[in-house]
Parts: C-alpha cells; structure tokens; sequence
C-alpha cells in the first residue's frame, strides 16, 4: 500500500514539474521591477511609500523629488501592521495606491498623510512607539535597503511644495531555479518513474508463473 | 501483534481512506498550484517558498481530511467496517492508533508533501541552501492540519452519521479561522497585544514562520495549536476506548 502510494506521488510529482516548467516560460517570475508614483500634497501635510517584499529577497532603491525631511523604516513582518499602529496616533492615508506585483514578489504602494503636520515632525520619535528603526535622511538622497522575504521599507516624507514623486526600483537577489529543459526532463523522468513501478506492483500475479 | 497488528491495520483502512482516483486528483490539483506558486515568483528563501506554498494546501488538505477524517470514517461505522476492525486481536487504542494514522497523518502528510518536493525540485538552488527551515515550516503547518484531522475523527467516531460528521467538522474549521480573524481585529482595533497575540497563536505555522523571519514570539503562542491537537487526539482516544458502540 505504501509502495503503491509512493508510485502514485511520483507520477503526480512529474506531472506538477513538466507543468512547472511550461509556467515558468509562460509567466515566469521577474528579476527587476520599477515604478514611480506622484501625490498631489497642496493640502496635505506628508506623503508615504511602502516596498513590502512577501516572497522575493532584494535590494530596493528610492529616490524622493519635492521634499523638505525624509524618514524611513524597516519592518519585519507585514507592514500594514505599522501602517495600523500609524492610525493609532492619528496619522491616517488618503489617497493610496497599492500594487501587488507577484512575478517579482514584491507589493509597494504610495499614499497620502492626513495628520497633523507638527505631528509629521516628531516621526523620528516612532522609534520609541513602534519597534521599528527610524532613519532621517537628507531630500534628494537615494534611499536604499536591503529586503529579505518577509520583510519591507516605510518611507515617510514632509514635503516642500505641491508634489512629491516617487521613483522606486526594486531588483531581486538571491533566486535561482532548475531552467526549464531541466524540469521537463527530471519531470518526464519521475512521471515514468511512477507509473513503471504502479504497473509492477498492480500487475496480477498468474499463479504457476516464474 | 500489538505495532504489527496497529501498522496491518493502518495499511488496510489507508487502502479506502486514500483510494483513487479522488486523492490522486487533490494531489494532482495541489502539487500543480505548488508548481504554479514556485514558478510564478522569484522565491530567494526556503521557508518564505514553504509558506507560500502551503497556504492554499493546508486548506485543502483540511477539507480533504474532513471528507475522508470525518465523513469516511462515520460512513465506516455505517457499514459495520469498524465493527470488523473492533474483531480482530487488536486493542481498542490500536484500532484508534490505526484510523488516526491512516484518516489523518497520512493523507496530511501526503498532500502537504506533494506540492512541497514540486517546489523543492523547482527551487533547488534556494532551497538546498537552508532544508531544515523548509522542513520545519512543513512539519509545522502538518501539526496544524493534524490538529483540524484529530477533531474531525472526534467528529466523524460521534456523529456516526457522515452528513453530519461533514457539517460538523467543516463548521470547526470555519469557526476557528472566523475566531482567529475576529480576534486579530479586535486586538488591532483595541491595540491590545494580547489578544492580537492568540489570535497569531492559533496558527502555529504563522508563529513558527515569525520566528523563522526573527520577529519575536512567545513560548505560550507555540504551545497553544501543539496543546490543541494533544487535547483532541486525547479526546478521541478516550472516547474510542472507554464509550463508544459501533452501533
């Protein structure tokens, strides 16, 4: 019984495998991805931008145009949890886009703040509400992080005029998979694997036979 | 007698409990999205590639076990199989051993293994870099879905009745998800951590998976699924061996 079940999980495995390489030429996963996003912040006092990396491992790089002071932290865990405890002290997002790009196992998304801009100063402060490590950097500076699966950037901004822009390029480290001739082959192979040794030990035994 | 007699056993009731071709479509079914989800995106760690694979498995796998677990083996008593079962020289905790391999670890294993050495074959580079979080991350959310199986067996051996054993058991599972969610808002809404933290603790994969990620949890919440399913076989055991009739 266990042999045979071990037969008919090979088969299904070598199946899965061939399918595995036919979807990776199809819609295999991306290595780079890039985005820029602009928010209008004539009557707002901040805007945000958040790279959440929930599968892919990565170096993020951000660039900010139309700011005054920058903050940024980096979260473990999901971000939209900081994003709640944002909301706990009266800083709420209108405005928001979020982009969820799973070919590059990547979500990233910009907003708007709504608080009180006195508020948006005291950011820095964070460090000691949230356990998360708030970093100040200059306006103009390149913001750039080093993501592991599971983990993201929060990037908070106190502008200077009417817009901020953001320009984000993510670029992913650290992957590698069997290419595609090699998974049609281990697939095909373990599929045949499979369905020999189903056949063997399903075969009828004739009684009288050597 | 007493382990060969339990393993015997076990093998005869898994002929029924995993008889194609309803399992081998499941497996068919779930090690294609393990393919499909390890393919799709650039996957860098092991267990990051064993969470995202196994989430959609484990639901599956779970409503698997409440089919086979639950309604298998209420329409066992049914048919008078336990009966038979109860006639061979074997103890009553044997025969429960047996059904619990056969209706829950092994399907578990099963299912939740076949899209796991899909991506591992796909991932190979990734994953041969660190097995033991892939392993880990596996036999975690395989402790999880042996906790719903333990109670869906409770279910299934009570009910006698396999609609029944079925309504039951899959109400379970749609109960304890809906506590988790309704826990995890009312700890974010009220900020208190606490009850954010039971409701993290009812998903032992989640908690073991944070600790992977190095986020901080706490002893109790990786007790917490582990006491469950320790509890339920208990049950289980006690009720098969001490009160149950097969009718």
């Amino acid at each position: 019984m266990i042999a045979r079940l071990a037969a008919r999980t090979l088969i299904v495995v070598g199946i899965a495998v061939i399918l595995a390489g036919v979807i990776a030429e199809l819609v295999g996963a991306k290595t780079s991805v890039e985005w820029e996003a602009s928010i209008d912040t004539s009557n707002i006092p901040g805007a945000a931008m958040t790279v959440f990396a929930f599968s892919s491992s990565g170096r993020v790089e951000i660039s900010v145009e139309g700011a005054r002071s920058i903050y940024y932290m980096t979260l473990r865990g999901d971000p939209m949890i900081a994003l709640r405890q944002l909301s706990t002290i009266n800083i709420s997002m209108v405005e928001h886009t979020l982009v969820s790009d799973i070919r590059a196992g990547v979500a990233y998304g910009a907003a708007g703040l709504q608080t009180n801009p006195l508020l948006l100063k005291t950011l820095p402060l964070l460090a000691n509400i949230l356990p998360v490590e708030v970093t100040t950097t200059s306006a103009g500076d390149v913001i750039e992080v080093n993501l592991t699966g599971g983990n993201g950037v929060l990037v908070v901004v106190e502008p200077s005029g009417d817009k901020v822009v953001f320009h984000m390029r993510y670029t992913v480290t650290g992957y590698s998979r069997l290419d595609t001739y090699t998974l049609t082959v281990l697939g095909t192979m373990t599929s045949l694997a499979g369905i020999i040794a189903y056949n063997r030990l399903t075969r009828p035994r004739v009684a009288g036979h050597t | 007698m007493g382990l060969r007699g339990l393993a015997e056993l076990a093998l005869v009731d898994s002929s029924d409990s995993l008889r194609p071709p309803g399992f081998d479509v499941m497996m068919v079914i779930i090690a294609s999205l393990g393919a499909a989800l390890a393919t799709m995106q650039p996957i860098s760690e092991p267990h990051v590639a064993a969470r995202i694979i196994l989430d959609p498995t484990l639901f599956a796998a779970t409503l698997f076990l409440a089919l086979r677990g639950s309604a298998g083996v209420a329409g066992l008593i049914q048919r008078g199989v336990v009966s038979v079962y109860l006639s061979y020289p074997v103890s009553r905790s044997s025969v429960y051993t047996a059904i619990a391999v056969s209706r829950v670890l092994l399907p578990a294993v099963t299912l939740l293994s076949a899209p796991l050495i899909v991506a591992g074959l796909v991932l190979l580079p990734v994953v041969s870099a660190s097995p033991g979080s892939y392993i880990l991350v596996f036999l975690a959310y395989l402790l999880q879905a042996c906790m719903y199986g333990s109670f869906f067996l409770l279910a299934g051996l009570v009910a006698k009745s396999p609609g029944t054993a079925s309504v039951v058991s899959i109400t379970f599972y749609f109960a304890y998800n809906i506590t988790m969610l309704i826990l995890s808002a009312v700890g974010a809404a009220m900020g208190n951590s606490t009850v954010s933290g039971l409701a993290d603790a009812m998903a032992f994969y989640y908690m073991v998976y944070r600790s992977l990620l190095g986020v901080g949890v706490e002893v109790w919440q990786l007790l917490l699924v582990p006491l469950l399913l320790l509890a339920m076989l208990l049950a289980g055991y006690g009720y098969f061996t001490r009160r149950f009739e097969p009718g």
